[in-house]
């Protein structure tokens, strides 16, 4: 069922998101070739505003994306859906969205573009949890600063807000403009706390960069940025595309072919959405299809030589699946009125928590102060209190103003028990399975969660807080991470710190699933720091070949 | 023949600033006016232009004041400047800090290099200041900038005065051959003696040597043939050299000299002949630059900008926006930002106050002033279905396109936002135009200004956007709707006018190129 023509290039790279998207593009102007394989569509901007502007229920940032039948995605956040099947102790904690399309998941990101602390990579030896990475803060410093490059990054003067990575250069773009929700929060921790407000560093445009245009706060961050101020890994697509790389969208593979040796990959293979078959060869593979999806990849493509998998010789591929699960808490301050929602999504966070000598035994974690418009939330809790006419209005004007929204980031350990496997029972239109996860909240993790409680008590405490609203259980952050692991030992991880897998020379893992340990800030500038680093090993072996 | 015309629309698209022909429409036997005299396409002598600030300067033309440009006009001498790197040459001449006499040439030459724009055309985007290397496309060819640095090499390094003098008003290289009209020299034949002098001086002692050969220019036959050049200058009228202290002139003899000698305006805003030479009885009264279109900017009532201030002009050749009125895009926002923006105010409003006596010609297209069109809009329900596929990308209708692409930030009801960061949509030049040119080349291409603190910026939606990539059909669609709401009417623009208008490659159905 092949076609007659096989595509081949130096790289071949599995997924458009922001891992693969800056690879193609690092490759494609060093004048290497590259295929980019896509198993979404090409999307643009316009439809997806439209489509978030017609929905009725706007705090999804997941539906506005319907997906395409031969590449489905998490249909909405609710368990069960009917793609992501989770199951387990925490099956609700591990509710992960992500989007299958051109630019990947980074439509819907908030733009929170943290480096991780030099410690997140050394969290075995500091601290004798998890696990070690297989490279250090200072392999990856300057591939951050490429990445902030890149995507654009504002953030604060490291002299005046040292946010304990350090940096060899200032951020790209001075940090955002502090709202007045924040400025109101940060007041209240400066004065009646130990701990500290910081910008968070955001891929968003706080001048002209790049040739997109400054944020102007629509506050929409999550689903859409209507204006295109914040980063998206659909530019790097362009980019790549510019500088040559060759994007094939609606590409779905599903086999990752080896040699008879088993050492090299040799070809992967793909349906396009009417399950033609096509082969695309190349000396270099990248799968940089999002943590669930490599995973998922790596699964399908077992054969004889390979029985439980491509590049699983260690067992690990879909184990060890990490997030930033954590407590989220909206509340009615009785102090005065904050009005957030004007500006972006996530801009102001305490960092106090991040690190640690606790760290030998509970998870670190960070806290944001969620600035989101919160006119729908305070709606409902208007109506629910049977409210009607102008008591309604002042009301839902009360309510707005005084919301306040809390959420952690907190980390979890590898635990090989947490692990994705293939549905037994579920395939989508081409016959690929649809991806399950086994998740139990690691008990480090838990620990950290119940000392995040805390602090939000006090914090509503402080703020005389009224009608507090806990989310049930643990809230999921999006940030899987860890189906492949990184180590130095083959028997048990998936890929070396370069990224490369250990069972084929040729093949990179560029994804959050190589991270060893979840660390507190969000994921994706370590992804794309790691990608940039994948890309620069890539051009090396090349070109000096 | 040479389609010059072309050429030098080419070039104006490129970005550059091209010399400004003669003012009068003189024989060339007739002889340069030796004293200020009425410039001959203001308005009749003694009636105030319309619209003008009583506060602003209206001498009549014959005054001879001997203080510095502008003395009635600046508010304060010395202030109010832009934060140029540039100083205000002009006004410090007489100041009360005199520098002295090698200092103040350096500081004259400097603002009249900033004045007549000579790094729009010499400077790459990232390159090192006047090493030239940009190129300026043509139908025949690239035109590429040299290098205007010392370096005697690569550079002028070796050129005396005189020969600088050669090429700046004369057209005339060092080694004899003739300069293509690309620059600006029948336009900079206005300049002083002394001015001509100071720009040497400035070119000599301040701007680094740069020891890097641009490309040669490589025009295809016949405009290979430099010496085709000569033919051209004996029949395109240009100006005559002004004489003299410039920055003693009078407010509106200052302020032709810097509309004409130095900014050049009439290059872009004078409809030429056949022969590419500028209309003298059409004197800035708009013309087609191939894609943008620099208006008519006589003191029509219905086709010009009688409506604007004296302030008003001031404003927009300072900062390149006037909410309620126009923004520069396109070539003119790199006027303003590489040249006007630097003015001293006493010179904005010199010229100001000339361009705003030039007499009035009627326009073909614009029948009611450009800014006066549109309101705010009631704004209609268009929720009435609910999230698409992702990979429908259908093209959608007028309300939609515009929801979707602009009212982020122009506002539904086309409002623009309270700071003005972002204009207004109706009283809005751009939109009220009877030409949509400059509105599609806008939606195309963007704006990207920096004047002053500010930096403008709207994205392009172009085949190059990484904020969104719109087809011919769908911005065909979207000016219309725009046109239709906040303008004069429904343009009845078609997806072919776009296309033309259009220099990359369009991207129709995204989807299409994957197959």
């Amino acid at each position: 069922m092949s076609s007659e023509q096989t595509l081949s290039a130096d790289v071949v790279i599995v997924g458009s998101g922001v891992a693969g998207a800056s690879i193609a593009n690092e490759l494609a102007c060093a004048g290497i070739s590259v295929i980019v394989l896509e198993a979404g569509p090409r999307v643009d901007r316009q439809h997806f505003v439209e489509n978030f502007r017609n929905l009725e229920n706007k705090p999804s940032y997941q539906e506005p994306f319907p997906a395409v039948p031969w590449a489905r995605h998490p249909p909405n956040q609710i368990t069960p859906n009917e793609y992501l099947h989770t199951t387990g102790p925490d099956a609700e904690a591990y509710q992960q969205v992500y989007l299958r399309m051109m630019g990947g998941t980074t439509w819907h990101w908030a733009g929170c573009a943290w480096r991780y602390l030099p410690s997140d990579f050394e969290l075995k030896s500091r601290y004798g949890q998890g696990r070690d990475w297989a490279l250090k803060y200072e392999d990856l410093e300057p591939f951050y600063y490429q990445a902030e490059v890149m995507m654009g990054v504002c953030g604060p003067d490291p002299a005046k807000e040292d946010l304990g990575s350090p940096r060899k250069q200032p951020y790209p773009m001075d940090a955002l403009p502090i709202s007045y929700a924040a400025q109101q929060f940060r007041k209240l921790i400066d004065e009646k706390t130990p701990w500290r407000v910081v910008h968070e560093p955001q891929a968003r445009n706080t001048r002209p960069y790049d040739n997109r245009p400054t944020c102007e706060g629509h506050n929409n961050c999550m689903p859409i940025c209507p204006i295109g101020a914040m980063y998206n890994g659909s530019y790097s697509v362009y980019h790549a595309e510019a500088a040559g790389a060759k994007f094939i969208p609606n590409a779905v593979v599903y086999k990752i072919e080896r040699d008879s040796a088993n050492k090299r990959v040799t070809g992967v293979q793909y349906y396009d959405p009417d399950k033609q078959s096509h082969r695309v060869t190349g000396k270099y593979f990248v799968i940089a299809a999002h943590c669930i999806e490599t995973a998922k990849l790596l699964l399908v493509s077992a054969d004889e030589q390979s029985p439980d998998g491509v590049a699983n010789s260690s067992g690990h591929v879909g184990r060890n699946m990490m997030d930033h699960t954590g407590v989220q808490v909206t509340f009615i301050s009785g102090d005065k009125a904050l009005w957030p929602g004007r500006g972006p999504l996530e801009t102001n966070v305490i960092d106090n928590f991040r690190d640690g000598d606790w760290r030998n035994e509970r998870g670190a974690y960070l806290v944001h102060m969620v600035d989101d418009n919160q006119v729908d939330f305070a709606t409902q809790m208007a109506i629910s209190k049977g409210y009607v006419g102008r008591e309604l209005e002042e009301q839902i004007r009360y309510l707005a103003s005084h919301t306040v929204r809390l959420f952690s980031h907190n980390e979890a350990l590898p635990d090989p028990e947490n692990r994705l496997t293939l549905s037994k029972t579920n395939k989508d239109i081409l016959g690929i399975p649809h991806p399950d996860v086994y998740y139990k909240l690691p008990e480090y993790t838990v620990k950290s969660c119940e000392h995040t409680r805390k602090v939000f008590k006090e914090l509503i405490g402080l703020m005389h807080g009224t009608d507090e609203q806990w989310t049930p259980g643990y809230f999921p952050q999006d940030h899987p991470s860890g189906s492949t692991i990184m180590g130095t030992d083959p028997k048990d991880s998936v890929v070396d710190g370069h990224c490369r897998t250990h069972d084929h020379e040729n093949l990179f893992i560029a994804s959050s699933s190589v991270f060893s340990t979840v660390g507190t800030g969000n994921i994706t500038l370590t992804v794309a720091a790691l990608a940039l680093r994948v890309a620069d090993t890539l051009k090396k072996e090349l070109l000096h070949a | 023949m040479p389609d010059f015309r072309t050429l030098l629309c080419s070039a104006l698209v490129a970005g550059t600033a091209l010399g400004g022909i003669a003012l009068a429409p003189v024989a060339l036997a007739q002889p340069a006016p030796a004293q200020p005299t009425v410039p001959a396409p203001v308005a009749e002598q003694g009636k105030p232009a319309a619209g003008s600030d009583a506060k602003t300067s209206d001498h009549t033309p014959t005054s001879q004041a001997p203080a510095p440009a502008g003395e009635a006009a600046a508010p304060v001498q010395g202030q109010g400047s832009a934060p140029a790197i540039q100083s205000d040459a002009s006004s410090q001449a007489a100041s009360t800090a005199q520098p002295d006499g090698a200092d103040a040439e350096l500081e004259r030459g400097a603002y009249i290099a900033t004045a007549a724009d000579c790094v729009a055309c010499h400077t790459q985007a990232g390159g090192k200041p006047f090493a030239g290397g940009m190129k300026i496309a043509t139908p025949m060819g690239d035109v590429i900038a040299t290098n205007i640095t010392p370096d005697p090499e690569h550079g002028i390094g070796r050129y005396t005065e005189a020969e600088f003098d050669n090429a700046i008003r004369h057209g005339v290289r060092k080694d004899g051959s003739y300069l293509y009209p690309v620059m600006p020299y029948v336009s900079y034949a206005g300049m002083t003696d002394q001015d001509v002098k100071a720009l040497y001086a400035w070119f000599m002692h301040v701007v680094k040597p740069v020891s890097e050969a641009p490309a040669e220019t490589n025009l295809s036959f016949p405009a290979s043939m430099r010496s085709a050049m000569v033919a051209w200058n004996f029949v395109t009228s240009k100006e005559q050299p002004e004489t003299g202290d410039s920055s003693t002139y009078d407010t509106l003899r200052r302020g032709r000299y810097l509309a004409n000698a130095l900014e050049h305006c009439g290059t872009c805003h004078t409809p030429r002949n056949f022969m590419l030479s500028e209309k003298q009885d059409h004197y800035l009264a708009g013309a087609s630059l191939g894609a943008w279109y620099a208006p008519n900017i006589t003191s029509s009532k219905t086709g010009g900008i009688a409506d604007w201030s004296e302030d008003d002009l001031v404003e927009y050749l300072r900062t390149g926006r006037v909410q309620g009125r126009a923004q520069a895009a396109g070539p003119m926002a790199e006027a303003v930002e590489h040249s006007t923006s630097h003015l001293s105010e006493a010179d904005l409003h010199a010229l100001a106050a000339f361009i705003l006596k030039v007499a009035p010609m009627d326009d073909d297209a614009d029948h009611t002033p450009r800014d006066a069109s549109g309101k705010p809009v009631e704004v209609p329900d268009i929720r009435t279905k609910g999230p698409q596929r992702i990979d429908d990308l259908a093209e959608m209708d007028g309300p939609h396109i515009y929801d979707a692409n602009c009212s982020a930030c122009h506002g539904r009801d086309g409002a623009g936002t309270k700071d003005h960061y972002v204009p207004s949509l109706f009283a809005n030049s751009t939109v009220g135009a009877g030409r949509p040119d400059n509105l599609i080349m806008t939606i195309l291409k963007g704006v990207d200004r920096t004047a002053g603190k500010e930096h403008a910026f709207m994205p392009g939606f172009d085949g190059q956007s990484d904020v969104q990539r719109l087809s011919d059909a769908e911005i065909a669609t979207l000016v219309n709707y725009v046109t239709a709401t906040f303008g004069t009417g429904d343009h009845q623009v078609t997806p072919e006018l776009v296309k033309s208008l259009r220099k990359d490659t369009p991207v129709t159905n995204p989807l299409a190129k994957d197959k």
